[in-house]
């Protein structure tokens, strides 16, 4: 049989054959394998890269905007007077700590606009100026020069000698520098110009110019022409764009930026660019591939477009690097391996096939070995991917973690309210920017320090107590007004949240303290106070004239009172009345907002105050056939204002009683935990549930469809329930149904508790805070 | 007849309070300032000074504490009469001073505060002229 003669050979072909197939697939593998992980691996450079970038591109624009507040505030210093002196803008430039804090600007300077009529007025003025230099400036004058029909000369500078040559330089014979200028001039706004030399010279390094125009004061500024007209000068800083993004980059992430394109746009509404573009150029040598990325940053009218080139060493670590060719070797040495199992067996199995003459069977059983070879290759591969992800996603996911713990540091760092961290004893780890900002310690003073030491310590012991035995001994937070005292010495009220960080077992971490100064709100309480106070005196005269004027023509003291008069007298002076209780109700309101009322704590028997305030609207009620009803009250000794207590009863019973036409008003009172809780049930017209959320707001009038407009000022129960909560108790609508009443709850602390403790240490704390307090 | 010496900076309110007295059968005598007023009085010889806290030129707790200062004018006594508000130092200032009563001129009518006058001059042993009309309980108003 010369197919039996043929198929003698085949054992040693088709282990060739097929080992040569594996080889081609396992290669092909490999290269499969490298190329995802090459992808891999640059999917999640790009990613890190990207992150940074973006990262760098908010940093960036927060520090130009810091940069741009500092270029406001030299604004100021010309809005504020008629002119500068050289000496006042030195010293003026020496308190910004420009080095320290503005790292990025190279130079400060005044740029003054001058006509060419008053060029020569100009330029003596400048070389007989002695302010900083005894000599003068005998040598000043425009450059270039030449005969221009205004010019706008660098005047000022800082750093003052090391660019003193730049004095009398026209910025305007740049044409980059004029555009920038023009731009800044014509839209009043601060701009950033594009990379220039900003001097006379041109081997000075590229730089940016962020400019503020300055106008004639008291000149308007609403129209173009009144812009272009009156503007006197401009501030220049100038920028160092490497060191503007190196103060806000990682130096170890970037090897080196390029600004490479400026756009100026023109429409109106700028949407904030994202684009974040980044691509591997791939070098000559292949291991050594860069990735760049470029990133768009938007300031005032200008976008900037800046390339990012990642250094070399953050590119594809040796292992990573390696990887895939580590992968294509495993895929040879395996399908070597193949080729070596395959070749042993079909020779053992030829032999077989040969005796046994089933070729057929021993050619698809070797088939089933070469699939089930294949089979587990594929195993292998994805397994090696599996490995490869994981490795990949715990990096991914430690450098997500790093991402959000960054977030949340930057969010802390740069919130504007006073942030700091202690430890269990109270000695400051961190503080943010804003604690330097409003205290005046810098973060080295206060690390390690504790704020009594610092800011802290100025109210009595009482406050410390109270605070402690919050935040260690009941381990929750504390919320309070406290009055601090900054590094100058002066003193500030901040509000403060200090909030015990606890683990797993409760004990304390750490605590984390928020202050926010708001000493300038209270100036404006203060102010708004002493103006109502005058403005009540100044409309209560008036109001008393016609009250009581209207009452002495009812009384007849000014002769017979005509009948159809009284009615409408009557009105004026019932109107009259409501006028005089809205101006004490607002003084009222102003008063405690602004922490000025005055509360007197006492303890006393609240069953007696009730008594006393039933007396004094039992004549009402009777006159409306309305039973009040205050004879099931209990003693109970309580902590509070007596007149303040006396005034919630008359508001809340006043109350019941202009919405009660029929039935009873009636008086229990209840204790609960700390407080004596007073109920007033009446059976009035009750309120509506979306009504009863309303009640004590500020000018809230329930809508009363049945009597039309409603009665009083809307401030009555919302100054109620402030003087309640000031004494530690409260006031709350407890029950009601329309048409059938309501039943409103008012508590106030039992004598000797913690809330009477509480409420008297706020009191106290506010008058002392207070010393013009009035009742 | 009783004498009552009224002081007070604003027109409008001295010609309302002088018209309820003298209604009421009282002598009125008034001055506009602290200064007009300690020249005055001494010769007036009031049986009741009416005073107002805010004035120009001397205020009437000056006032007062000169009143109060004076041997023959330190046994009148004198009401202090305010707008500014509610109580308040200045009300403890008063009451410190000497003064008999301190009264927020927008809480009480002309009657009301006469009716004051008298219970005042009446406690004083002062003899106070009978008034046309009842006065009214005035408990309402003590809030």
């Amino acid at each position: 049989m010369p197919n039996m003669n043929g198929t003698r050979f085949r054992p040693y072909i088709i282990p060739l054959l097929l080992s040569g197939t594996v080889i081609v697939i396992s290669v092909a593998v490999a290269l499969i394998l490298q190329s995802q992980i090459f992808s891999i691996n640059f999917n999640r450079l790009q990613t890190e890269f990207r992150t940074e970038a973006e990262d760098i591109r908010s940093r960036t624009q927060a520090s130009f905007s810091e940069y741009k507040s500092l270029l406001t505030s030299a604004r100021g210093l010309f809005e504020a007077s008629e002119s500068v002196s050289r000496d006042e803008w030195q010293s003026f430039v020496n308190s910004l700590n420009i080095t320290k804090d503005y790292p990025a600007i190279e130079v400060i300077e005044y740029v003054q606009r001058v006509q060419f009529d008053d060029k020569e007025i100009f330029e003596k003025s400048v070389q007989e100026d002695t302010s900083l230099l005894s000599e003068g400036y005998p040598n000043f004058q425009i450059i270039p020069k030449g005969e221009r029909t205004e010019y706008y000369v660098t005047q000022y500078i800082e750093p003052h000698f090391e660019y003193i040559d730049s004095l009398g330089f026209d910025v305007y014979t740049n044409p980059k520098i004029k555009s920038a200028l023009d731009l800044a001039r014509d839209t009043n706004s601060v701009v950033l110009s594009e990379p220039l030399r900003p001097f006379q010279y041109q081997d000075t390094p590229e730089s940016l110019l962020m400019i503020i125009p300055i106008y004639k004061n008291d000149t308007p500024q609403l129209l173009l022409q009144d812009r272009q007209e009156n503007l006197s000068g401009y501030i220049i800083a100038i920028i160092n764009p490497e060191r503007l993004l190196h103060g806000v980059i990682n130096q170890t992430s970037i090897k080196h930026i390029n600004f490479i394109n400026i756009t100026d746009v023109t429409q109106e509404n700028i949407i904030v660019a994202e684009r974040i573009e980044t691509s591997v150029i791939a070098h000559n040598n292949s291991s050594d591939s860069e990735v760049v990325s470029l990133l768009t940053i938007n300031f005032g009218t200008r976008t900037y477009e800046i390339e990012f080139f990642s250094p070399d060493k953050v590119l594809i670590s040796s292992i990573e690097r390696y990887s895939p060719a580590f992968a294509i070797g495993i895929g040879i040495i395996v399908s070597i391996l193949i080729y070596i199992v395959l070749l042993n067996s079909i020779r053992v199995k030829s032999k077989a096939q040969l005796l046994a003459e089933d070729l057929t069977k021993e050619k698809s059983e070797s088939i089933d070995k070469l699939e089930q070879q294949n089979t587990s290759l594929e195993n292998l591969k994805s397994a090696m991917i599996n490995i490869l992800d994981d490795f990949n996603d715990e990096k991914e996911a430690q450098k997500r973690a790093l991402i959000e713990t960054q977030k949340f540091y930057l969010a802390v760092e740069n919130a504007s309210d006073h942030i700091i961290i202690t430890d269990p004893e109270g000695t400051i780890i961190y503080a943010n920017q804003a604690a330097t900002r409003t205290t005046g310690f810098s973060i080295e003073e206060m690390l390690g320090r504790k704020t009594s030491d610092l800011w802290g310590g100025h109210m009595d012991d009482n406050f410390y107590q109270d605070m402690w035995k919050a935040i260690k001994t009941e381990k929750r937070a504390y919320d309070g007004k406290v009055k601090n005292q900054k590094k100058n010495g002066r003193f500030y009220t901040a509000e403060v949240h200090i909030a015990p960080v606890l683990n797993l077992k409760q004990e304390i971490m750490f605590y984390v303290g928020i202050e926010r100064d708001i000493s300038e709100q209270e100036k404006i309480n203060a102010l708004k106070d002493d103006f109502l106070s005058l403005a009540s005196h100044e409309l209560r005269t008036p109001m008393t004239a016609i009250r009581g004027i209207t009452s002495m023509i009812l009384d007849g003291d000014y002769g017979d009172v005509n009948e159809n008069l009284r009615e409408p007298l009557k009105e004026v002076s019932s109107s009259t009345e409501g006028l005089i209780n809205l101006v004490n109700d607002m003084l009222n309101v102003s008063r405690i907002e602004a922490g000025r009322l005055k509360f007197v704590l006492s303890t006393f028997d609240l069953s007696n105050v009730i008594k006393q305030t039933c007396k004094l609207l039992h004549n009402l009620a009777d006159k409306k056939g309305i039973e009040l009803n205050c004879s099931n009250v209990q003693s109970f000794a309580v902590q509070a204002d007596e007149d303040k207590v006396k005034q919630i009863l008359i508001n809340i019973l006043g109350n019941a009683l202009k919405f009660t036409d029929s039935g009873s008003i009636s008086l229990r009172v209840e204790l609960y935990e700390e407080h004596a809780i007073v109920y007033i049930k009446d059976t009035g017209i009750g309120i509506a549930p979306e009504d009863g959320k309303k009640l004590f707001n500020k000018f809230e009038q329930i809508e009363n469809k049945a009597r039309g407009k409603a009665q009083g000022t809307g401030l009555g129960l919302y100054l109620s329930i402030m003087m309640a909560h000031k004494m530690g108790g409260n006031i709350w609508l407890n029950w009601s149904e329309k048409g059938k009443g309501s039943e409103f709850g008012f508590s106030v602390p039992l004598e000797n508790t913690q809330a009477a403790h509480s409420a008297k240490t706020i009191i106290e704390n506010e008058a002392l805070e207070h010393p013009d307090q009035k009742m | 007849m009783a004498k009552v010496f009224l002081v007070d900076d604003d027109p409008l309110l001295v010609r309302m309070y002088q018209k309820k007295l003298e209604t009421d059968g009282y002598e009125v005598s008034t001055a506009s300032n602290g200064e007009d007023a300690l020249s005055s009085i001494p010769k007036a010889h009031p049986d009741l000074v009416l005073l107002d806290v805010m004035m120009p030129k001397m205020n009437g707790l000056e006032t007062l504490e000169k009143l109060k200062a004076d041997e023959s004018t330190k046994k009148i006594p004198v009401i202090m009469l305010t707008n500014v508000s509610s109580k308040d130092a200045t009300t403890d200032k008063a009451m410190e001073l000497g003064a008999a009563t301190y009264l927020v001129k927008s809480d009480y009518t002309p009657k009301e505060i006469v009716q004051k006058v008298k219970e005042i001059l009446e406690a004083a042993h002062v003899e106070v002229p009978e008034v046309k009309v009842a006065v009214k309980d005035e408990e309402k108003k003590e809030e």
